[in-house]
């Protein structure tokens, strides 16, 4: 186990764009990362100059209080495990998770032993002689993660591990992946474009955008207290609803609506361009002035998404239950003040 | 009833097209068991069966040693094709380094250039070296391939790099990688260089003429094309077929071993000949 900590960290493979600025991050030992972000933010970046895969430009990588610029991947002491699993084809499952371990001349016993305790923990004792063209993709992603375990590494490395999964298993390994960290109480950095996956798994989370930081923070605050646009519309599912509009004397006036939202104290400037965030589940269906029409009705069972027009823009509303309304109807709408959120439009930074 | 027509017809044309490519082989065999008399027949078989052209091939010519040489010469430089090749096609395929796409141009324009033009520069240097009449003049020339490093390089790019960045976090050098990751997963691209550059090198003519004299360090088809255009073979068809049938065995025997590896790897690195 080991705490890490990523120093004023610059990747860039021409010079004038960076792929990654400025990155710093301090994880203590034991902690769950997740690094989330849409595809080429730079997450998977970050987690290759951790494990020593890709240099950094600029910078300073620490394991353990240890500067690791300059060492070479193989004495970090990191397991990675690859969304593409990369198992050895042409080995069996025992050879694959071996493989690491006859390296660093670990007693063929005490292999054996990690090995059979590892695929205990994994439930993968019956495939240890089988190839990995023999296995499911669930099996397959166990074998990357026992073969990671075995090492018993300081920090593990997950790099998108379960986007190769069906939804059903990949429900399944997200438990399983967090039970074992409960387990193993080892420092681990994860990364994933699923925002699901981002806070269900993670003790804090790194949001990235354009490979610069958006939010760093536990998964009830990036949700609870977003600190721009960029956060609040893509943690929570389904998305946060964003209506662009004017911010003056106290109310947000957007195509087809107005809000008052005076009872909360707003210091921006008056007549700004400003863009109103409130989460599907904060808009209640009832008797209100603020009609909607209906465009698509979601039942999920246990609660229903509607999909709305409201002024110009089109929004998600959750309602419980399966209710009996009719797509191309009028319904009105109640926005919780209380859980609106103001970001001014220009820099997208939160104002309320 | 039309379709079983076409069908048999196209079966009968694609027969009588393999026939054309394989009666000429078998018509050589077949004459280096007739007696010398019944040769020009274009019968397959034999009216009687004879040994004697392959007798006379070994008593007039040291046939045998120059196979040893073949085989020799072949195997080294197959050998050593397959370890510096897939090397060289590793690094072009996984390795990061600047100028990367430059040096595989150059490689790529040097196999545009005939063994002709540089036949005389190449005999220059053997000179210089003092290698001419060595095995050194027939095995160092031939000790990398172009032509290996461009289908390595093709067939590597499948194996997905998380593979060798797998093997590197385990602990592992390139060179490891290279052998007991990325061969054991190359087998039909180490098939197809490794017979292609048998093939090259055990049938191979100009070049050993060039810079061989002595009878012993002399190679199967140099051994053959002199004993053949020389006058030894007192113009005895059966026996200078004798000497090409002992020439062309191994080569399609080997293929014969590899040719479903041979066949995937075309096929995958979409490389046609």
């Amino acid at each position: 186990m080991a705490s890490l900590q990523l120093r004023n960290i610059r990747k860039t493979y021409t010079p004038e764009v960076p792929v990654i600025d400025n990155f710093n991050l301090k994880i203590d030992d034991g902690e769950f990362i997740v690094l989330v972000g849409p595809s080429g933010c730079g997450k998977s970046t970050i987690l290759r100059i951790i494990s020593g895969l890709e240099d950094v430009s600029q910078g300073e990588i620490f394991i353990g209080g240890k500067q690791m610029n300059s060492v070479p991947p193989k004495d970090r002491n990191v397991a990675m495990v690859f969304q593409n699993y990369a198992l050895y084809p042409h080995m069996t499952v025992f050879e694959n998770m071996a493989f690491g371990l006859r390296l660093r001349k670990i007693d063929r016993q005490e292999i054996r032993r990690r090995v059979s305790e590892t695929a205990q923990t994994l439930k993968i004792e019956d495939l240890l002689f089988r190839k990995p063209k023999a296995l499911s993709g669930g099996q397959r992603q166990r074998v990357a993660l026992g073969r990671a375990i075995v090492r018993q590494p300081r920090v593990f490395l997950f790099d998108e591990p379960l986007s190769n999964l069906d939804a059903k298993l990949r429900v399944q390994m997200r438990a399983e992946i967090k039970r074992l960290h409960q387990q193993l109480k080892t420092t681990m950095i994860y990364v994933t474009h699923d925002q699901i996956e981002a806070m269900t798994m993670g003790d804090r989370i790194v949001i990235l955008k354009d490979g610069f930081v958006q939010q760093i923070g536990t998964p009830t605050e990036v949700y609870r207290e977003p600190t721009n646009v960029f956060v609040g519309s893509f943690i929570g599912s389904p998305a946060m609803n964003i209506f662009p509009g004017i911010w003056h004397d106290g109310q947000f006036s957007a195509h087809g609506f107005t809000l008052d939202l005076s009872m909360r104290k707003v210091d921006f400037p008056e007549n700004s361009e400003v863009l109103l965030g409130i989460r599907p589940g904060d808009i209640k269906i009832g008797k209100s002035e603020i009609l909607a029409e209906i465009l698509v009705i979601e039942p999920l069972g246990y609660e229903t998404i509607l999909h709305l027009q409201l002024g110009n823009e089109s929004s998600t509303v959750i309602v419980k239950d399966i209710p009996d309304y009719k797509t191309g109807s009028m319904i009105g709408v109640k926005l919780a003040i209380d859980k609106c959120f103001l970001f001014a439009r220009e820099s997208g930074k939160r104002i309320l | 009833m039309k379709r079983k027509i076409l069908i048999t017809l196209s079966y009968l044309l694609l027969f009588s097209l393999a026939l054309s490519f394989i009666y000429p082989f078998l018509w050589m065999v077949s004459a280096t068991f007739k007696p010398e008399i019944e040769i020009q027949s274009p019968n397959l078989i034999p009216s009687a069966f004879s040994v004697d052209s392959y007798r006379a091939v070994f008593n007039k010519i040291p046939i045998g040693r120059a196979f040893i040489n073949s085989v020799f010469v072949s195997v080294c430089v197959t050998f050593s094709v397959l370890v510096l090749s897939s090397i060289v096609g590793y690094a072009l395929s996984h390795l990061k380094f600047r100028g990367r796409e430059l040096i595989f141009s150059i490689m790529l324009f040097t196999m545009m250039i005939p063994f002709q033009v540089t036949l005389i520069p190449m005999y220059v240097l053997m000179v210089k070296f003092g290698w001419v009449n060595t095995y050194m003049a027939l095995i160092f020339p031939a000790l990398i391939s172009v032509f290996g490093i461009y289908l390595f390089k093709q067939y590597f790019q499948s194996i997905p790099h998380d593979l060798i960045e797998a093997a590197r976090l385990d602990g592992y050098h390139e060179l490891f990688i290279i052998f007991r990751i990325v061969w054991p997963n190359s087998v039909p691209a180490i098939v197809t260089v490794g017979i292609l550059t048998f093939m090259n090198i055990w049938n191979d003519v100009l070049w050993p003429i060039i810079v061989i004299r002595t009878r012993n360090l002399m190679t199967m088809p140099q051994m053959v094309t002199l004993f053949a255009t020389g006058g030894q073979a007192e113009a005895q068809i059966g026996t200078i077929l004798a000497s090409a049938t002992m020439l062309a065995l191994p080569v399609v025997i080997m293929y014969l071993f590899f040719q479903r590896h041979f066949i995937e790897s075309m096929a995958t690195t979409g490389l046609k000949e």
